[in-house]
Formats: C-alpha cells, structure tokens, sequence
C-alpha cells in the first residue's frame, strides 16, 4: 500500500482512532516512522483529537497550550478576529453594547441550545478516592443520580462557601433536575468566588440555564465571559455564541 | 504497506554509530515527534506520552549507538518498535522501561526545547482552524476523533445521511489541512 492508498482508506484517521488491528497498526506505525506524508495526517488528527477532547476537570497542565493558543489568536490579526465574532456587530446580530434582544423578532430555540450534557467528574490524581461527604456526593453525580448528589454537596457547600467544585456540581445537579433558579444562584455563587478550576465551565452552565430562562443577553454575556478565560471548553462556547446568533439573526 | 520511502537524515544510523553527536540531535528531532504520535496512539494518553518519549529517545540512541541496529535501512522499522514496546509497557503497569545499563542522559543529545513549543504551537493553529468550521462540521470530528463514534451513528443522531456525513467530514478535513497549512 502507498501513500496515496493510505489516504484513500483513511488510515490515518483510523490509526488514531483505534480502529486498526494490531499488524495493521505496526504496519502503519513502521511506514509513517520514515514518511513525512503520512506522518503529517497521523500528527493532524492527533492534533485535532487534543483539541476537540473534553477538558480535564482539573487538569492545569493544558493551560500553556491555551495560553499559546491565545497569543496566536491575538497574532493572526484583526482580519481574522472580526471573522471569529460575528455575534455581536455583523448583520444586526446581538448588540455588543447593550445586549438588548427582542424575543418577538426571534426564532430563538432555547431548548436546543440550553441542551447541557452535564460535566464529568474524575477524582483528582493528587488526591484517593475518599469518603468525605463531598467523595459520597460525586459518587452519586457520577452515576447520574443528581437528587442524590444534591444533599451531601448542599452541605458541603453550607460548610464550606469557599468550596467552588461543591457548588459549582450543586448548581449542574439543580441544572440536570430542572431547577434552574437555583441553578442560577448557585452558579453566579460560584462564578463570585472569583478565581477557581470551575470559573470558566460555571459561566458556561450558567449561560445555559438562562437560555433555559429565555434570558438571551445574559446567556451572552456569560459565553462571553467564559470565551475570555480561553479556558479548554473554549470552542464549545463559541459553538454555542455562534449558534444563538443564527437562531436569532435580526435579534437586537 | 511500503516503508516509509524517507527513513530519516540519510546515514543517520552510520554516523551515530562513528560518534558523530550532531547525528544524534538529527535523529532525536527527525524521530521525536513520530515516537510521541505513536505513543499517543497506543496510549491514549498525551501526559503520559510526554513522560514516555524521553525512555524511548534514550532507548533508540543507546541501542543505535551499540551498533544494535544490524540494517541501516531499518531505522524507522527499529524506531517504531521501541516507541511500540515502551508504550505497551506503560499499558501492562509495568515500571518504565529502564535501561539494563543505565548510561548518563547528559551524554545523550537531548530534545530540543524548541520542539515542545512548536508542538504546542501546532496545537494551536489546529484549534485556530476548527474554531473556523461550521458548528455541525466541527460536531462530526468532535465526535469521529474523541468520541469513536461511528458514521451511522452520527448520521442517525443529526438526521442526516451517512454519505451526508462522510462528506462532510471529508471537507471538514481538508479545510482543517488547508488552513493549518496556510497560517
């Protein structure tokens, strides 16, 4: 097999996805090891799957990358950052000023875009697995049992309110049960925290819940928010920035 | 499938083997990043691979230097069997690899720092180039490259055909390629 019949069965995609066997893995493996064609896509797709994975909970080791990522951003130039904001001033979109919106004049789904797929949970490296109220509570949040969950982290979070993770999942299991005001609440406690591991997703769940609330200019402002920390869910934000404005293009 | 028709700095494996230490370097940034890519897809894990790569460039110059490689020819053959045993050794909870006779890294050429930033870099204009795609284009790879999904399921979920998705995917990938090699 040559190069360009690698590329047309995609083995590179496969490669990185896993879906070679292992001859045809090593294979592939003793080829790319001295071509510079296929080496590139392998590097490509792994590149993409770095970038397109969801953020580690508690991972500050990606946070160089980003803060590379944010200095290119800057770098590529204003031609380039007006194309990535079309929300705010391009065809009548939201008013970047005011944030004013109109609801008649919208064909806004907010249930569409409000869909939350809740975070994921994974006990920090440094730290076993325990069975302090707030372990107990995640134990529960992790099998999608958020009324479960709710009580300890309540308490953790009565005990505790400097404990942004306890009331950063507080605020995602009163999301995941539908009980948005105190989903609201609880998140804009933890985004007055100031600094913390959650900051970023807290003003991306809180983004959501006030779609959910039909509070479209909030829900802006807090993508907005959250796009500036450049943090790792940063293309999901602008995903979900870049969709309210197609759902309400005329909305002022 | 044909080897890879580079191989390499030519005489690579000859040079190292006379002492030749800008042979080494050469080695250390030809191949780095191919043992990183294939760390990373053995072990799922960009870290830990980080960590790995170190062992396995140790490994490769140690082995290369000993005259342990019989065919010249054979150097990204030998290169991709190192990085392949050091990651499945990871994998089986082994302790690292460790050489049976530890010799001194600061004699070895060691990788350039240059190389992780560049590495981060490319991060970065990948990223750059997927904020640029179409939402649904950019849920495709999303969920092709980190979640495994497959194309039936993805064409099922987003109400679109299967070669609606595979298209897709298809433009999505060479915009991606277009672009991160344009900036």
């Amino acid at each position: 097999m040559d190069c360009d019949q690698i590329e047309e069965a995609e083995i590179a995609e496969k490669y990185v996805t896993g879906q070679l066997d292992e001859t045809e893995q090593a294979d592939f493996e003793t080829h790319f090891a001295g071509c510079q064609r296929c080496f590139e896509q392998v590097q490509l797709f792994e590149d993409m799957q770095a970038a397109l994975a969801p953020g580690p909970r508690r991972g500050a080791r990606w946070w160089p990358i980003f803060a590379v990522a944010a200095s290119l951003l800057l770098a590529v130039g204003a031609a380039t950052w007006f194309r990535l904001r079309p929300y705010s001033e391009r065809e009548g979109g939201w008013a970047a000023a005011s944030g004013t919106y109109s609801p008649a004049r919208s064909a806004l789904n907010p249930t569409a875009l409000a869909m939350v797929e809740p975070p994921r949970y994974s006990q920090p490296h440094w730290r076993a697995a325990g069975q302090t109220g707030f372990d107990l509570a995640m134990q529960r949040y992790t099998r999608g049992d958020y009324a479960g969950a709710t009580p300890g982290l309540l308490a953790v979070v009565k005990g505790d309110r400097g404990n942004s993770a306890a009331g950063f999942f507080l605020g995602i299991c009163s999301l995941m049960q539908g009980l948005d005001d105190e989903a609201i609440a609880q998140l804009k406690a933890v985004i007055a925290l100031g600094e913390s591991p959650e900051l970023e997703e807290a003003h991306l769940y809180l983004a959501k819940a006030l779609l959910r609330k039909q509070d479209v200019p909030g829900a802006i402002a807090e993508l907005r928010q959250a796009i500036g920390l450049h943090g790792p869910r940063q293309l999901e934000e602008r995903s979900l920035l870049e969709s309210i404005a197609k759902e309400a293009p005329t909305a002022k | 499938m044909q080897d890879g028709n580079g191989g390499g700095p030519p005489g690579l494996a000859e040079r190292i083997l006379a002492g030749d230490r800008k042979a080494e370097a050469e080695l250390v940034e030809f191949f780095g990043p191919r043992v990183f890519a294939i760390l990373c897809a053995r072990t799922r894990d960009r870290e830990a691979s980080r960590d790995l790569l170190h062992d396995a460039l140790i490994g490769i110059l140690k082995a290369v230097r000993q005259g342990e490689l019989r065919e010249a020819g054979k150097l990204p053959a030998f290169v991709a069997s190192v990085a392949r045993n050091i990651a499945h050794t990871h994998l089986r909870g082994r302790a690292r690899a460790r050489l049976s006779q530890p010799i001194q890294e600061d004699d070895l050429a060691a990788p350039g720092h240059g190389a992780a930033f560049e590495a981060a870099e490319r991060q970065a204009l990948v990223q750059q180039a997927l904020l640029q795609l179409d939402a649904t284009d950019r849920a495709i790879l999303t969920r092709i490259l980190s979640e495994g999904q497959k194309l039936a399921d993805i064409a099922r979920s987003l109400g679109m055909s299967q070669e609606a998705v595979r298209q897709r995917k298809s433009r999505a990938l060479k915009k991606i390629t277009e672009i991160v090699k344009g900036l």
